[in-house]
């Protein structure tokens, strides 16, 4: 470097100037030394205060001597004597320790100095204090090697992010914990500024989100993917730098800490918190989770989702013969296999024991389910190897289906449970839906049960008379007590409408008690009032077979004067008999010995044998009113009121006709030889009062006496039997014209009818010769062109033609009903009186009509 | 609707009377009728049947009485007799006619399954969509104002 050694020509005398100028280089605070370059020893020229005071050495000695003598700093020193030999400039730091004994550092700069022709004639020094200035420098080297220090120690990873985000700075703790290699030595360092290679921040990353938001990002879970497979985890927090005077940001540090060992236990112990240990199967503590969800969820997406209950079958004795181990074993395979039967995202969970439970979801409908269900139930009946041996064990599933069933998640498991249990009853091994629409109704049964309990408590029910008439001797023998609901609402309900549904509850028996009290104390009022006959009244099933039905009858009648609960009479159901035979036979005996009557009601219905009616020994048959209302119509029905006239007769017990209509069944009954007759035909049930009044009112039908003539022979019935089914054909081909759908198809054929196969069958044996039974074809093959005739009549929609038809089917049916009534007369005793025989005539006639 | 399509009758809005506790208990005659378009054929158990038929009787004793209740409650007789007499009407031989399928049964006969769905598929049809929406539209009048 050269130096301008030329003063500013400036006009002033030298001496003056060079004066001048000494006194400024006294004052600088800089040590300025000049030496003799030529000299030996370069000598000192020129030296000031300040640098005879800063370069601790005497002016007197040259530089030579300086750079032998010096002690310290040869490094420097050398660069200095390099420098003299080369005739270079140089600038060096060098230690000092001053006379005062205080130590520094100084800062030397040495330049040649050259005449005209390039000589070095002289070298000028400069020296500053640099002492200050290398102490702030230790120390920032010293903050900084210590900072770099623990950058480098710590497990923490931490990362410099410039604006841009490109990566300044990583500690080595980043390299093992994101995978960056560590980079930079500090933020202000020029040399490491970033290059376009080095990494950036990724978009997840939370430090992109700081450079956006300038606001810190704390303790956030990332999860890594190391390229090796391995899974980590890191906690993450960044924090913008802003520059402290503008304000701007500069970059971002981001702090990472590696927790994937401690996610990992978490992992775990949620994994024992969650899970079963034996199947590693989600527990129940995981499963009510799993349900919740699937209930928020479908009920947003209207999905349905399955639960289901599977428990094995036969899984003990595998624990017994085999061990825990074995029975464990078995246990996981049954996981695996029920594993492999479902989608990922339905869940199998063990409820522990060999009970597990089932979320299904992703089906449409409950067969799809099943279809599922099924896969199980036979992937689980697979063997299993056990120990060497092929081990069998089955499994039954109760499943309900969410929103059919549209429950809580505990009351769902407790469905599947229910189902689970049926499938267990009815045999294992199979699958059972729960069935929501049975338990809602149970639930509306339950309510009714409720209410008619209430009914009972609040005095609703009363008992209705209907009488029972002796119609041969023309007198009210009795009446039957029935049960009438006096709802307050929906008016009187008769008890078909409400007894089915208390028949399996104890109400039925507080019923009936009360029925037979209320009867009691009916038979003693009407014994004040004049009115002495047999009251019978209906004892359920139920009641029937309670333990303790005699001792509570005997009970109840105890109350009452022994004259009145003599004419009480028990009504049981035939099918209720024959239930428990012996009971009921051992129970009859006692009740008489009581003075209790039986009547076996609804007759018909059971399958009575001879043996079990004398086992019986009841005092009345009623026949069901099933059998007599078709009695007319279906020749079945009226061979099984025969048959059970028959055998009352048979066994000596009265027998009581139940649901008479008509006049046609009285008379029907009466030829048959069963006298005792209740229904409409006679009269309806009513109220205690109305029976009495009804009572006092009552005068016989003058139509019955048609039967107080003896008996007839087994042929006159036939003309009989003959006569109500040609009236009951005609009856109902006219009640067909008026309600098309109402009735099963008639027999049109006049063959197949079956007064056609009387008529040609047994008849014709009989009456064949007679010249009024064969008058009696033509009638009636026209009785069936004029029903063919209203038929065809009432398809077309002929209105006006149909009455005129109807009239004459009417009038041709009345011929031929004259006409057997004639036969029948005719083969009757000859003892009858001629003019009582026209009175009943004209009787009959006028009912007719 | 036809008897022997054992689809699921599903519930829908066209059902709702808009009386809650009416449409509440309307459900219940749906899923019965459900139940028995799924299990019911002309071989099942008489014990079917019994049970069928008794859930109606059920049915009618409580879902009548709380119609019938709600018909006393806002005037219905006064206001529509006619209407009133006929939904009387239609109850009781609901009523009716179930108690004459039950004395079938007793006797062995079994109303044939279609016969059975049929009449229910119609109450469902005619009473439920006519005769109760005749009723839940007076109500939900006699409400607003």
């Amino acid at each position: 470097m050269a130096i301008p050694i030329e003063p500013v020509n400036t006009g002033q005398n030298k001496d003056v100037l060079s004066k001048l100028m000494f006194q400024a280089l006294e004052g600088l605070e800089f040590g300025i030394v000049m030496f003799d370059a030529e000299a030996a020893g370069h000598p000192v020229v020129y030296a000031n205060s300040t640098f005879q005071r800063l370069a601790g050495f005497r002016v007197e000695h040259g530089l030579a001597h300086f750079l032998e003598q010096s002690e310290v700093d040869q490094a420097a020193l050398d660069t200095m004597r390099q420098a003299l030999i080369t005739g270079e400039a140089c600038l060096v730091d060098l230690s000092r320790t001053w006379d005062d004994g205080s130590q520094g550092w100084i800062r030397f700069s040495l330049s040649p100095v050259r005449n005209g022709q390039g000589t070095i004639t002289h070298l000028i020094g400069l020296v500053q204090d640099i002492t200050v200035t290398r102490q702030t420098l230790a120390h920032l080297e010293q903050s900084e090697s210590r900072l770099r220090t623990i950058l480098v120690s710590v497990e923490e990873g931490v990362q410099l992010w410039d604006a841009q985000g490109r990566l300044i700075y990583a500690n080595p703790a980043s390299q093992s914990q994101l995978g960056i290699p560590s980079a930079g030595t500090g933020w202000d360092e020029g040399r490491s500024s970033p290059s376009d290679n080095q990494p950036s921040l990724d978009e997840r990353f939370p430090g992109q989100q700081v450079l956006k938001t300038r606001q810190a990002e704390k303790n956030l879970l990332m999860r890594l993917d190391h390229p090796d497979g391995r899974l980590g985890w890191i906690r993450i927090s960044a924090h913008p730098i802003l520059d402290h005077e503008t304000g701007l940001l500069m970059g971002v540090v981001t702090s990472t800490a590696d927790i994937t060992d401690t996610v990992n236990q978490e992992q775990r112990l949620e994994r024992l918190a969650h899970y079963d240990a034996l199947t590693q199967l989600p527990n129940r503590v995981l499963l009510a989770d799993r349900m919740r969800q699937s209930l928020a969820r479908c009920q947003r997406t209207r999905e349905t989702f399955a639960v289901g209950i599977l428990d094995l079958d036969g899984f003990k004795p595998v624990n017994d013969t085999y061990g825990h181990t074995a029975g464990d074993q078995v246990l996981r395979e049954v996981a695996e296999r029920l594993l492999a039967q479902v989608r990922e995202e339905d869940t199998v969970a063990r409820m522990g024991g060999d009970e597990f439970a089932l979320l299904l979801g992703g089906f449409v409908s409950a067969q799809d389910c099943e279809r599922v269900l099924l896969r199980m139930l036979n992937s689980i009946a697979a063997p299993y190897l056990v120990n060497g041996d092929l081990v069998r064990i089955s499994t039954s599933i109760g499943v309900t289906l969410y929103p059919d069933d549209r429950s809580e998640a505990d009351t769902l498991l407790r469905h599947a449970d229910q189902a689970m249990y049926q499938a267990k009853e009815e045999g294992k091994n199979r699958i059972k839906f729960f069935d929501s629409g049975l338990e809602l109704r149970s639930r509306a049964n339950q309510g009714t049960l409720r209410k008619i309990s209430q009914a009972l408590i609040k005095g609703q029910f009363v008992l209705y008379y209907q009488p029972v008439v002796d119609c041969r001797q023309g007198r009210v023998v009795g009446a039957e007590a029935l049960v009438r609901w006096q709802h307050p609402i929906l008016g009187l309900l008769s008890p078909a409408e409400f007894l089915p549904l208390i028949e399996q509850d104890d109400l039925i028996i507080a019923l009936g008690e009360w029925t037979v009290s209320e009867a009691l104390a009916q038979l003693g009022q009407w014994r004040e009032q004049g009115l002495e006959i047999k009251v019978s009244v209906n004892i359920s099933a139920r009641q029937l077979h309670q333990r303790e039905f005699a001792s509570r009858i005997q009970a109840l009648i105890s109350t009452a004067d022994p004259e009145i609960a003599h004419r009480l009479d028990l009504e049981i159901v035939e099918t209720a008999a024959l239930e428990n035979l012996n009971a009921v036979s051992d129970l009859i005996e006692r009740l008489h010995e009581i003075g209790v009557h039986i009547a076996l009601d609804d007759f018909g219905t059971g399958y009575s044998s001879l043996i079990h009616l004398r086992r019986l020994a009841v005092d009345t048959l009623k026949i069901d009113q099933g059998f007599v209302r078709d009695m007319l119509d279906d020749p079945l029905d009226l061979a099984i009121v025969e048959g059970v006239i028959g055998l009352a007769s048979a066994f000596q017990c009265r027998v009581i006709a139940e649901g008479v209509e008509s006049i046609d069944h009285i008379l029907m009954l009466l030829e048959l030889g069963c006298d005792h007759i209740q229904g409409y035909g006679i009269a309806r049930p009513r109220p205690a009062d109305a029976f009495l009044d009804w009572f006092r009112a009552f005068r016989p039908d003058p139509t019955w006496k048609l039967a107080q003539s003896p008996r007839p022979g087994p042929g006159d019935l036939q003309l009989f039997q003959a006569d109500a089914s040609h009236r009951h054909w005609v009856d109902r081909v006219i009640a067909c014209s008026h309600n098309p759908t109402a009735n099963e198809p008639l027999a049109m054929d006049y063959r197949q009818c079956r007064f056609g196969r009387w008529y040609y069958g047994q008849g014709m044996a009989r009456y064949g010769k007679r010249k009024d039974y064969l008058s009696l074809e033509a009638l009636h093959q026209r009785t069936h062109e004029l029903a063919e005739r209203l038929g065809a009549l009432v398809s077309a929609g002929q209105a006006e033609e149909r009455k005129a038809v109807e009239q004459e089917l009417f009038e041709c049916r009345e011929q031929l009903v004259a006409q057997l009534k004639r036969m029948h007369w005719a083969s009757m005793s000859a003892v009858t009186d001629l003019s009582a025989r026209r009175a009943v005539t004209t009787d009959f006639q006028q009912v007719r009509t | 609707m036809t008897p022997n399509n054992s689809e699921p009758l599903l519930w829908n809005d066209s059902y709702c009377t808009g009386v809650d506790e009416i449409d509440e208990q309307h459900r219940i005659l749906v899923n019965t009728l459900n139940e028995a378009n799924v299990k019911l054929t002309d071989e099942s158990s008489l014990e079917l049947f019994e049970q069928l038929t008794r859930d109606l009787l059920s049915y009618a004793l409580y879902h009548f009485e709380t119609e019938e209740e709600i018909m006393n409650e806002c005037g219905y007789m006064e206001e529509r007799q006619a209407d009133w007499e006929h939904h009387l009407h239609e109850h009781r031989s609901f009523s009716s006619t179930v108690v004459s399928i039950r004395d079938d049964l007793k006797l062995g006969k079994r109303v044939p399954r279609d016969t059975l769905l049929a009449f229910l598929n119609n109450w469902l049809i005619n009473h439920i969509l006519h005769t109760d929406k005749r009723l839940g539209e007076f109500v939900l009048g006699r409400k607003r104002s």
